[in-house]
Order: C-alpha cells, then structure tokens, then sequence
C-alpha cells in the first residue's frame, strides 16, 4: 500500500468506524423490535403489515440514506457493510430451517426453492386436487 | 478523504440483494415439499352418507351385514346403517379392537369400569359373548384362527376362540416403575406362523422431566402361539423416539418403525436392514407401516416413503399443499393401490396412488385420523368426512 492510499484509509476510517457502530447499534435494537413482533405473533396476536419496516434489514435503510443526503459516504459504508452483513446471517439462518424440508423432498436446493415460490405465487397446482 | 464516490452504489446494490436474498429464505424457511403431479385418472364416483346424527371421528369398520363402525378418540363407538346412515347402536364409551369375520366387532368396556370385559357385540348393540379380563385392553388383534391377543398393562393374553384365556405373559420387561404406565404393550401382530409379535415402546420421559432410556425396552417380542417366548430384539437405536405397533409381511418378515426409522426383522429375530427417512428428527410419529402384497413397505413420516423388501428407496410422495400431513399409515388395496389420508390446518385429503407411486386421484375427504378402510363387494374405500361417509368406489374398470 503506497502512501496515498494510506492517507486515504486512515482519513476514511473514523466515519466508517462510526457507520459500523450505528449499523450494529440499530440492527441489535430493531432486532429486538422484531422479535417482540415474532413473540406477540406465537402468542396468538396478529402481526401488523407493516411490521417488516421493523426488520434490521429494512429499517437500517433510511439511515444509510440519511447520510448519504448529509454526505458522510463514510458513515454511510460502515452502515451498509453491516446491513449486508445482517442480511446475509439471516438468510442464512433461515436457510438453514429448511434443510431437513429440502432433504425430505429429494431434491436440489434450486429446484426446491423454484417449487416454493411457484407455489407461494400460483397456489396449489391448478388440477391437481380433483373434486367429487 | 473519501473513498470514491462508486463504493456507496456498489454497496446499496449488495445491500439489496442481500435483503432480497434475506426475504426471500425468510419465506423459503416455511418450506414443506408438495407433489406436483397431475392426477392420472378420473376422479372416482363417492357417495356419501350423512350420518343421523352428524358424527364426528373415523371409521372402524364396514361389516359384511352392512354397518358402518364410528369410533373417535374419547372412546366413543357408534354403529350406522351403511344405507341410511341412521344411527343402529351408541355403545358409548367403549373400546373398537377388531372386526370378526361375521360380521360383528370386538370391543371392549369403558376403561373406567370396575369389571373390564372383551366383548362381541353385533352392529345392533347385542352381546354375543364375553370374556372378563384383570384389566383394560390398550389393544387387541384377532388371529385368522379366531384366537384374540390382548395387551393388557404389561402382559400380553391369549383368548381361544371359544372365549377362554389359553395363556397370559406377565413377565415382559418394562420400563422404570415411575413411567411404566405410560408405556404399555402395543397391538401384536399375528405372523403366518401363529407367532405373535408385539413391541414395547422405548424412552420415557417422567412427570419431574428426567428422560429414561430402559435396556429392555424397545424391543420386538416373540411368543409362539402356546406362549412360549422365542426372541426378542432391540431395534431401538438413537434415544429418544417411539416404536410403533409390529407389522407382518406376506414373506413373515416383521417391520416396525422406530422414530424415523424402518427396521425390517426376520422371522427368527435378526434384524435384516434399516431404512431412515430423510425427515427431521421430530418426526417420532409412532405409526405404524403397511406392507403390500408384492412386498414393499410404506413409511408414512410426514410424507410417504415406499422401500422396496431390500431396504432401498423406491419413491416418495408429498401431498398436494404444504398445509397437509401424512400421519397415518396408508390403506394397500388388492390390486396394490395405495389409499392415503391427510391432515390438514385447513382440511385434509385421499388419495390413491398407483403402486409405482403415480398420482390416481385426491379428493377433499378428512378422514379424522383414520384409516381408511377397504370393502369388497362392490369395492370401495371408506372414510369419513365432516359429519358424515364417504363410499368412494374403487373397483377397477
């Protein structure tokens, strides 16, 4: 790493140290916001529409945004690092849950993600429940 | 200092992929595996009798006199007039074991009386015979020769067909007295032979929460029809998990499932092969298999695994929905037609499959629980459905 270069990673390191801290912050606190959702759902009450604004993923968005409009592209980098970061441990984890699904189907991951989501989208297959 | 001005639109595009991929397993989490298949025949013509009154549980039995047997899980027996549909006898609380050849039905009293009878009783309430036993059967089969084996707390009875008790077994190992009562005999099966079969069921969990894994439990029993034991062998393997009633083959073989697995043992007690169905380990449904006649076996675990009399896998079937299970062990027809119930959140289904695992037909008939049961003459499959029964003729063009 030449001079410049270095130059340029120690003046960007603070904002980005901060940008880390805040996304940390804010997925660990929304987070806890979505979970209390996913509590009140097992209990039996209804989870408002738009309690997915709630999920760290999403409700980090409008912070990034926020300092990009305030340029801190600094800021805004660690932020999003951490969003990503957030994300992908929990796709992850929800992949996971549905391994032994997968497994007991018999068939690959792709097929069987193409199955759910044909599914999701079109219902039941069209003709295959027959009526007496 | 910034870093070029490309970093923070290269990392929102990342970001909305990695919240689209987070989204999306977030649904896929709710993954259940359905069939797409299309059915492969026509569906077939069902009639269906409504019940006087309404009544809700599975069917026992189609006797050969035309009466339909209602049974549900609070012990509450009910015979119909398979034509009408009115009601011919409430037995009240009493216990369906088995359907006779004459016709009639073995029951047993309610288990919260003082003297604990086996009974026949025909479908308009008569009494054709009795027999006191100590106490309350949890299950009772009927031998081709008409003798009746009754699982009665840990001892396993013998009642000749002349209603006289040939022998009893009071000394199978049981699990520790503190849970002993929760793991009582399972139904025996009668093998071609006269052998009976009969499983224990294996690990306990005790009212304080310790979990007891007992060496002589979960295991298949074997007692020659004058009641000698021949064998008995362990099959339970991995802890937790139930061991479900024994089931003979047409070659004598004998299969049991324990947990998820198939275990497949041979009429001197050797275990032949084991088969472990790709499900999760939750799966510890205690259902029991079915066996055709070309010998394959099916395991029913959430979805219906067909193995081959070698231990291989040959097919595997799902149900149409993903809100659906199958948790009980499928009805083989004659010609080998596999009859499938589901349950459903939002309703459960039959369905017929071809023996090579193809789609025959499904239809929206919630059998309860039930299995459904297969008559002759004219052919048909039985079940019951919202209140009522459905007669679904089968009979092959």
């Amino acid at each position: 790493m030449n001079g410049r270069m270095l130059d340029k990673v120690v003046d960007a390191a603070p904002g980005f140290i901060v940008g880390l801290v805040i996304g940390t912050v804010w997925s660990y606190a929304l987070g806890f916001v979505s979970f209390a959702y996913g509590i009140g759902g097992l209990s039996g009450h209804a989870t408002p529409g738009y309690a997915f604004l709630f999920h760290p993923t999403i409700s980090i968005l409008p912070v990034a945004i926020l300092f990009s409009v305030l340029r801190k592209r600094n800021v805004v980098s660690g932020i999003l690092i951490i969003a990503i970061a957030v994300a992908l441990l929990l796709g992850h984890d929800a992949q996971n849950q549905a391994a032994d699904a997968v497994r007991e189907s018999g068939r690959t991951f792709l097929s069987a993600v193409i199955q759910h989501f044909r599914y999701k989208l079109s219902g039941p297959h069209s003709s295959s429940m027959n009526q007496p | 200092m910034a870093f070029p001005m490309r970093t923070n639109p290269i990392l929102y595009a990342l970001y909305a992929l990695s919240a689209a991929y987070t989204f999306a397993m977030g649904s896929f989490a709710g993954y259940q595996p359905t069939n797409d298949q299309f059915p492969v025949e026509e569906a077939p013509l069902v009639r269906t009798i409504e019940l006087i009154p309404r009544t809700y549980g599975a069917v026992a039995a189609v006797s050969s006199t035309g009466a339909i047997f209602i049974h549900n899980n609070n012990y509450l027996l009910a015979s119909f007039a398979a034509d009408s549909g009115k009601m011919l006898f409430n037995f009240g609380k009493s216990s369906f074991y088995a359907s006779a050849k004459s016709g009639n039905t073995i029951i047993g009293t309610p288990p919260t009386d003082a003297q604990q009878e086996i009974q026949e009783v025909s479908a308009s309430g008569d009494i054709l015979w009795r027999v006191p036993v100590p106490a309350h059967p949890q299950a009772v089969t009927l031998s081709p020769d008409g003798t009746l084996y009754a699982s009665i707390g840990y001892s396993l009875y013998a009642i000749s067909p002349s209603h006289k008790t040939l022998w009893h077994r009071d000394d199978i190992e049981r699990p520790a007295p503190a849970i002993a009562s929760a793991y009582p005999l399972l139904t025996p099966s009668v093998g071609l032979d006269g052998t009976i079969y009969s499983g224990l069921k294996a690990p306990a969990i005790a009212p304080d929460g310790t979990v007891y894994v007992n060496a002589d439990t979960g295991v298949v029993l074997a007692f020659s029809p004058s009641g000698d034991r021949l064998w008995s062998t362990s099959v339970q393997q991995n802890g937790l998990g139930g061991l479900s009633d024994p089931v003979v083959g047409a070659d004598g073989r004998i299969y049991v499932i324990s947990g998820r697995d198939l275990v497949a043992i041979s009429p001197q007690g050797r275990a032949l092969w084991r088969y472990t169905a790709p499900v999760s380990s939750y799966w510890w449904w205690m259902t029991r298999p079915a066996v055709s006649k070309n010998r394959d076996v099916y395991l029913v675990r959430h979805g219906l695994f067909c193995i081959s009399e070698d231990g291989k896998e040959k097919w595997r079937f799902h149900p149409d929905t993903p809100g659906e299970d199958f948790i009980t062990p499928p009805t083989v027809g004659p010609e080998g037609t596999v009859y499938l119930p589901s349950q459903g959140t939002s309703g459960g289904q039959t369905y017929a499959l071809s023996p090579d695992g193809r789609k025959k037909w499904s239809l929206p008939l919630q059998t309860y629980s039930g299995i459904p049961v297969f008559s002759n003459d004219p052919e048909q499959v039985w079940v019951t459905s919202n209140g009522n029964v459905a007669a679904v003729s089968v009979a092959q063009q």
